[in-house]
């Protein structure tokens, strides 16, 4: 059965002036997927968020949502999404509900229900009269996706949500959008540059820098590259593979370019291989236990931390 | 379109500004006809007030004829109330993300406004009437008076709605509520205000652009309005507000169609 992609974006680009914000973006998510893009401050997650929102205008490329493109058929498409980008804004001179109710009659949901079911889902249904402008970070990131949520929408737009949001904030913020994806199989595209946050989160990932989409991964795709390994470097890869296989029965490694070995078994005992090797008269430069995370994997693709 | 006025309808209600420029305006009304009335009368030698001029209702209407290009500032008012400092607090971008068109977002505050406009004017006029008639007698010449100031209200409508819609242009275009205001207040109330015919003086090659601004200046009709009479200038008015409205209502658009919204 063929996968229904929710959104496909096909070299999206974004030039403001000479600077490149975002170059021939490609990204593609199917329904149901939660989707994490990845990249540093200023990298582009931002700008790729806002033209799929409209809130600005390609330079070239194209965005498709639920199928839809061009300018009329995106229009109603977009409102099927909820979409929170950057800092959630309100009127301040309005209460939570208040904002809410002017959004839903503007929007056309139906009910005025939705309102308060939108309040009670992000914790916000005892804010009384306060008006927007009192309210604390943490209270208008819970409003801005309150908004998002309250046409139910079928893909979420998230830049950094979790943004002003204490731990506890956090938690729950994670469990209500894992619980909108099971439940509904609402797709979730979420920006972050906390990257643990994203681990607990994501099934597939979007990797951008400098406005390019380096890879798109999935989260198996990246639970199987940066599983734990211990990583040899030897004088003759070839034959130092050919004698662990035989002799220890190893079978789950990669003989990697440069005299590099990858096993991903026996890690418990790496003075067995070790060895075997130097016994076999097989010259080891090197030995070291590898495991990577999603910020180990993100900045060994996008090439290290840079300074400055 | 119903939806969003709705909203914007429920938006504007909600808002104390709303109330407090009605009541301010009227406040000021009701200060100007109590002074009015006071010096209405005198005291004679022996303490007895007596009256020395009788202000009626007709009057009253009159100088609400004569006071009616002061719309073309209050608008803003009314305009203000409806696009609330959109790009202050970055709200437009929750309206086009929902996928919005642009042209309904603009088409739609422009007609709030025209509507909260509409609401207003209403309340004011009617609010005034009430003072008038609780503060003066009605006065003999009372029907032709309303006949005047219906005529003189039916001449300003277009004039108003070409300054909401230029207004509404500004709004869009700039970035801030102050500066949309300057730049109307400067462009309607100095170049509508004879400023170019005294820069005349100095400069003699401005004439023929002094000519045509005062032609084209939705105050120009408010300035002929006592020479003429409203009916004269009827057509006039009528035109060269229509013009404003939709000229600025195609340029707001184009400029508004790709604008960022951060």
């Amino acid at each position: 059965m063929m996968t229904e992609n929710v959104l496909v974006t096909r070299d999206l680009t974004k030039r403001y002036g000479t600077a490149l914000a975002v170059d021939r973006a490609n990204i593609t998510i199917p329904r149901g997927a939660i989707y994490g893009l990845v990249g540093r401050n200023g990298a582009g997650k931002t700008t790729i968020i806002r033209m799929v929102a409209a809130q600005t205008v390609p330079t070239s490329g194209e965005v498709e949502l639920f199928g839809a493109t061009g300018e009329k058929a995106l229009q109603a498409a977009r409102a099927r999404t909820g979409a929170m980008v950057e800092i959630p804004s309100f009127y301040p001179y309005l209460t939570a509900r208040e904002n809410l109710e002017y959004y839903r009659r503007q929007r056309g949901v139906a009910g005025k229900r939705a309102v308060e079911d939108a309040l009670e889902q992000v914790d916000l249904a005892n804010t009384g009269k306060k008006k927007f402008k009192t309210f604390s970070l943490g209270m208008k990131q819970r409003l801005g996706l309150a908004l998002a949520l309250m046409n139910r929408p079928e893909l979420l737009l998230l830049d950094e949500p979790i943004n002003g949001l204490d731990p506890e904030g956090i938690v729950e913020f994670r469990n209500l959008l894992l619980e909108l994806n099971r439940q509904y199989q609402t797709t979730i595209l979420i920006s972050s540059h906390i990257l643990s946050e994203l681990q607990n989160l994501a099934t597939c990932y979007g990797v951008i820098d400098s406005g390019k989409v380096l890879e798109q991964v999935s989260a198996a795709q990246l639970a199987e590259r940066c599983r734990d390994c211990l990583e040899l470097k030897v004088d003759d890869a070839a034959r130092a593979a050919a004698l662990v296989e035989r002799e220890l029965g190893y079978r789950d490694f990669e003989v990697l370019p440069g005299g590099v070995i990858r096993l991903y078994e026996g890690l418990e005992a790496p003075q067995r291989v070790t060895s075997l090797l130097i016994t076999q008269g097989i010259s080891l430069y090197g030995m070291e236990h590898r495991g990577a995370n999603l910020e180990d994997y993100f900045l060994n693709l996008i090439g290290g931390v840079r300074h400055g | 379109m119903v939806k969003y006025l709705n909203a914007e309808i429920y938006k504007a209600t909600h808002r104390k500004y709303t109330y407090a420029f009605l009541a301010v305006i009227l406040g000021l009304a009701a200060f100007m006809m109590f002074l009015l009335r006071v010096e209405g009368f005198g005291s004679s030698n022996d303490g007895e007030a007596i009256i020395i001029q009788r202000v009626t209702v007709a009057d009253m209407l009159s100088v609400l004829s004569m006071m009616l290009s002061v719309g073309l500032y209050l608008l803003m008012l009314a305009a203000d109330i409806v696009f609330s400092e959109q790009y202050k607090y970055n709200t437009l971008k929750n309206e086009v993300s929902f996928g919005l068109p642009r042209v309904r977002i603009y088409l739609g505050k422009l007609l709030a406004s025209a509507l909260t406009a509409a609401v207003l004017c209403a309340l004011l006029v009617a609010g005034y009437l009430l003072l008038a008639f609780l503060m003066f007698p009605a006065g003999e010449e009372l029907g032709e008076s309303l006949r005047t100031f219906g005529s003189c209200l039916l001449m300003s409508i277009p004039l108003w709605l070409g300054g909401l819609g230029f207004f509404t242009m500004l709004q869009f275009l700039l970035k801030g509520s102050t500066a949309a205001s300057m730049v109307y207040v400067l462009l309607i109330a100095i170049f509508g205000s004879g400023f170019l015919e005294l820069m005349e003086v100095f400069i003699p090659a401005l004439e023929p652009v002094s000519r045509l601004v005062q032609f084209i200046s939705l105050n120009t009709p408010f300035s002929f309005l006592n020479k003429y009479g409203p009916e004269a200038m009827m057509g006039y008015a009528w035109a060269l507000g229509m013009a404003w409205l939709g000229l600025s209502t195609v340029v707001g658009l184009l400029g508004f169609r790709k604008k960022e919204i951060n």
